[in-house]
């Protein structure tokens, strides 16, 4: 993942102006001494290198200004009392040194623990170091760190937020000064898009995005690199589509070497992904690329990938801030350690906080890593990220069949009941969707045969906490369903309340396919919410040979107050529970499934099971012989032989009959614990088939 | 003092929070005992003159590549009132040797402390500049410098340098006092 920056950043830096080119690549250029003889006023005022200096120069110094108002701000926090507590949290996690030695509890002072991933955990936040291929310098991303920072704003929305307010005004006047002189320059040589490139980043960071868009699209230089810029201030400015749109076009647009380097995924992935996704061939990566963008895709029920824009974005950052070597802060050369912050950034994103702890700690880094021959990366901070963010990308063999266990492995980020993030998970990667994104906890699929297709039925509680907690009035719920990338199809809408459950259905190819449920409210601070799964449809009633018979999943519903069911109908499914996990006021149930292949004159054996799949311990199977325990293995069973007209068993004839039947059931009897519901036929010539659901019923 | 973002307002549960007892100091001291220090540059105040030793690179390990560009140094005094000045190159070079960066600079004091543009610093200063053990040496006897240094007395100066392509590095230097009362 570092290496095709330092790719990027010799084109970038050298490649771009064919004047710069020429000079890079001729070595008789004038010695020190001959260029010091030739004042720069008497040399051509067009020389792009010369202005290129000069432009770096006043960059830099403007850099260092901003520096000493930063850090004037961070010296100014750590005058307040209530940061006191923070400083030892923060220590390990600012000088990262993942060995042990410094950060161990030799004196019984410092608690930090190694978990078994080789990360420490201090004070129960993940210390998960990102190293330098060519130094002893690392950077340790971290949440936030403290509940509260002194008159700071988040600097990923906007740099200025890491100084106080008495010197935002000086230094956006300085700035001010910089963007007239490198404007100034521009006019001169609008072909030079290293120049284009800062006067986008200066600004935004300027907060004038008319003069970032005038000036990327001002930009004369490659047509990669220009619509790269425009994109990211697309980007910035919150136009996601606008900004994917662009991204691809710039994807196109760009020499297939480097395009190649700008697709290097590798950073994203899980460590134990990285080798062999390393080992692929450009077409390779590109092929799984596409898996992992469609997959990775916050939401389907939008027309941008966020996540896509984000990945991209970063990149241009990172292209950007390396273009000049050292930005406000930190130095973007690889080989001084710089590597470890580009790889963070293209992870993680902007920090929301960075803390100094003073100069004397800076000294007190810089010999340390002086001890391992590292150059100086001053000044040192943490990189504290606003907690809640999630992770989006794909495990790589999910890519390969997403239609089995794609739920299990696609939850956006480790949380508490409450529905609260926990600070002990730290993905490989996560990025802050532009609104929150919750997991819906709790859904209940099931599949039914149709004549040439399938009818999927989803039933989804809105209920998160999250969401809860945001007083949302409504939601517009959606049911979708992709099978490849670039096709996603909507299949049903409706609307319900906060703590609602949306039942909703659609017919499907009878194909494997991904299914999602995605929640949107218009309250402003309530989270979207989504859940996707993999499912395997049933063949459809076409390809039944007349003889068979196949029966549906069962499906939960929610009896009606009355405890009666109406006739059996598809319309019922409407009442789907929103979960499969029953709790004490869930005992009763209803059940609707379908069985194919059986006329209502037929004569066949139904029945209902539910029973225990766990296994019983010897000491449970003593306790239960002995009566002081209870059986978890009882179960409840109906069987009964139709014709039976005390049976309101709902028949569509065909070629293949459909009969829609439904039961209630009364679970009290059993035991909390995993359950199999399953709904069976048995004809009289042996023939049987059945549906299965796996329940949980809790206390 | 505002409070922007906080985690608690983001419903954060803080868990495990197996100590608060760390001790910086302690890690502090731990560092420093263990490795050398690297940096010689200093500032020297005498009665009459200010004498400065400043590295060339950010970094100390390997070589920088020649790349064309500018060099300077700035020295910012800020704790008392604002002073400033700065070496810089006056024309862009391709050099990595140290007499020849110093050879095209000239120091300079700047009008408006402000100003970030070392250029714009265009005060002429009365110096010796030179090169001692890899280190630039400037004796500045500049008469307002060394008056600004001996009535203020700040404690430290801010040295930025700058070198090609956007690199630079800032660091605070204490300043010593070779003068009766210092």
């Amino acid at each position: 993942m570092i290496a095709p920056l330092t790719g990027f950043l010799t084109w970038c830096l050298l490649a771009l102006l064919p004047g710069a080119r020429h000079q890079a690549q001729e070595p008789e250029t004038p010695t020190a001494v001959e260029e010091l003889r030739t004042p720069a006023s008497a040399r051509s005022s067009r020389d792009s290198i010369e202005m290129r200096a000069r432009m770096s120069l006043r960059i830099a110094e403007f850099h260092s200004a901003w520096q000493t108002a930063w850090r004037e701000s961070e010296l100014a926090r750590r005058r307040v009392p209530t940061d006191r507590p923070t400083r030892g949290k923060r220590l390990p996690f600012l000088h990262c040194h993942n060995d042990g030695r410094d950060w161990g509890a030799a004196d019984g002072r410092i608690e930090v623990l190694r978990v078994a991933d080789g990360a420490l955990i201090a004070d129960g936040y993940i210390l998960q170091e990102i190293k330098s291929a060519h130094s002893a310098y690392a950077v340790c991303p971290s949440w936030l760190l403290a509940t509260s920072v002194e008159s700071a704003d988040d600097e990923s929305i906007a740099i200025e937020g890491a100084i106080i307010d008495d010197l935002r005004a000086p230094v956006r006047a300085l700035r001010g000064k910089l963007l007239n002189t490198l404007d100034s320059a521009s006019t001169q040589y609008p072909g030079d898009g290293w120049l284009s490139g800062q006067r986008v980043r200066l600004y935004l960071d300027q907060d004038e995005p008319a003069g970032a868009i005038g000036a990327a699209t001002a930009c004369a230089a490659e047509l990669w690199w220009c619509k790269a810029l425009v994109a990211f201030v697309h980007a910035k400015k919150g136009d996601l589509r606008g900004a994917e749109t662009l991204y691809v076009a710039m994807q196109n647009a760009m020499p297939p070497a480097l395009r190649c380097e700008w697709d290097n995924l590798e950073g994203l992935l899980q460590p134990n992904e990285r080798k062999d996704y390393r080992s692929l061939d450009c077409s390779a990566k590109r092929a799984l690329n596409t898996r992992l963008w469609w997959l990775a895709d916050p939401l389907f029920r939008t027309s941008s990938n966020e996540r896509f824009v984000e990945h991209y974005t970063r990149r241009v950052e990172i292209a950007l801030r390396t273009a000049v070597a050292r930005d406000e802060r930190y130095s973007w050369v690889e080989k001084d350690g710089g590597d470890a912050i580009i790889s963070m950034v293209e992870r993680y994103g902007w920090p929301t906080y960075t803390a100094w702890a003073g100069y004397e700690e800076d000294t007190n880094h810089t010999t340390y890593l002086d001890a391992f021959h590292g150059p100086p990366m001053a000044p040192y901070t943490t990189f504290e990220y606003t907690i809640g963010r999630v992770r989006t990308m794909p495990p790589v063999a999910v890519t390969k069949n997403p239609f089995v266990n794609l739920d299990s492995a696609m939850q956006l980020r480790a949380e508490n009941e409450r529905g609260e993030p926990v600070t002990q998970w730290w993905p490989a990667e996560h990025f802050r969707p532009e609104r929150p994104i919750v997991q819906l906890r709790a859904s209940q699929a099931a599949l039914f045969r149709r004549q040439s297709n399938s009818l999927v039925a989803v039933a989804s509680a809105i209920d998160h906490p999250a969401i809860v907690r945001s007083r949302a009035g409504a939601h517009d719920v959606i049911l979708l369903t992709t099978r490849e990338p670039g096709k996603i199809d909507s299949l049903a809408l409706t609307r319900v309340r906060t703590g609602a459950t949306a039942a909703l259905r659609g017919i499907v190819p009878s194909d494997a396919r991904v299914i999602a449920v995605e929640s949107h409210s218009a309250t402003p601070d309530t989270p979207d919410a989504r859940t996707r799964f993999g499912v395997t449809p049933p063949p459809p009633l076409d390809s039944m040979k007349r003889g068979d018979i196949a029966v549906s999943d069962p499906a939960i519903l929610t009896p009606s107050e009355t405890g009666t069911l109406p006739a059996p109908s598809e319309e019922l499914l409407n009442r789907m529970m929103g979960t499969t996990v029953l709790d004490s006021a869930h005992r009763r149930i209803a059940v609707y499934w379908e069985t194919y292949g059986v006329s209502a004159l037929d004569t066949v054996t139904v029945y209902v099971r539910v029973a225990s799949d766990e296994q019983l311990s010897t000491v449970r199977r003593v306790g239960i012989a002995l009566n002081v325990a209870s059986d978890p293995n009882r179960e409840v069973v109906q069987r009964w032989t139709e014709p039976d007209a005390q049976r309101g068993t709902q028949t569509l004839d065909g070629p293949i009959p459909v009969q829609m039947r439904t039961i209630m059931l009364n679970l009290s009897q059993l035991e909390p614990g995993q359950y199999v519901l399953e709904v069976g036929l048995e004809r009289k010539d042996g023939v049987t088939s059945s549906g299965r659901r796996r329940i949980t019923i809790t206390r | 003092m505002m409070m922007r973002f906080s985690l608690s307002s983001l419903g954060v549960l803080l868990i495990g929070t197996l100590s608060a007892s760390f001790d910086a100091s302690v890690a502090s001291a731990q560092f420093s005992a263990r490795v050398r220090q690297p940096y010689k540059e200093s500032v020297v105040v005498e009665r009459d003159a200010v004498v400065i030793a400043l590295s060339q690179k950010p970094t100390p390990w390997g070589t920088q590549p020649t790349l064309p560009g500018y060099f300077a140094w700035r020295l910012d005094a800020s704790n008392v009132s604002s002073f400033s000045f700065a070496l810089v190159a006056d024309t862009m070079m391709r050099a990595n040797d140290l007499t020849q960066i110093v050879q095209g600079s000239s120091l300079r004091r700047c009008q408006d402390p402000s100003v970030i543009s070392s250029h714009a610093c265009a005060i002429p200063m009365t110096d010796s500049l030179g090169v001692k053990d890899a280190f630039v040496q400037m004796v500045v006897r500049d008469s307002a410098t060394v008056r600004f240094f001996l009535e203020q007395r700040p404690g430290f100066v801010v040295v930025t340098t700058f070198l090609p392509e956007g690199r630079y590095r800032v660091e605070r230097h204490r300043v010593r006092y070779r003068v009766a009362g210092g």
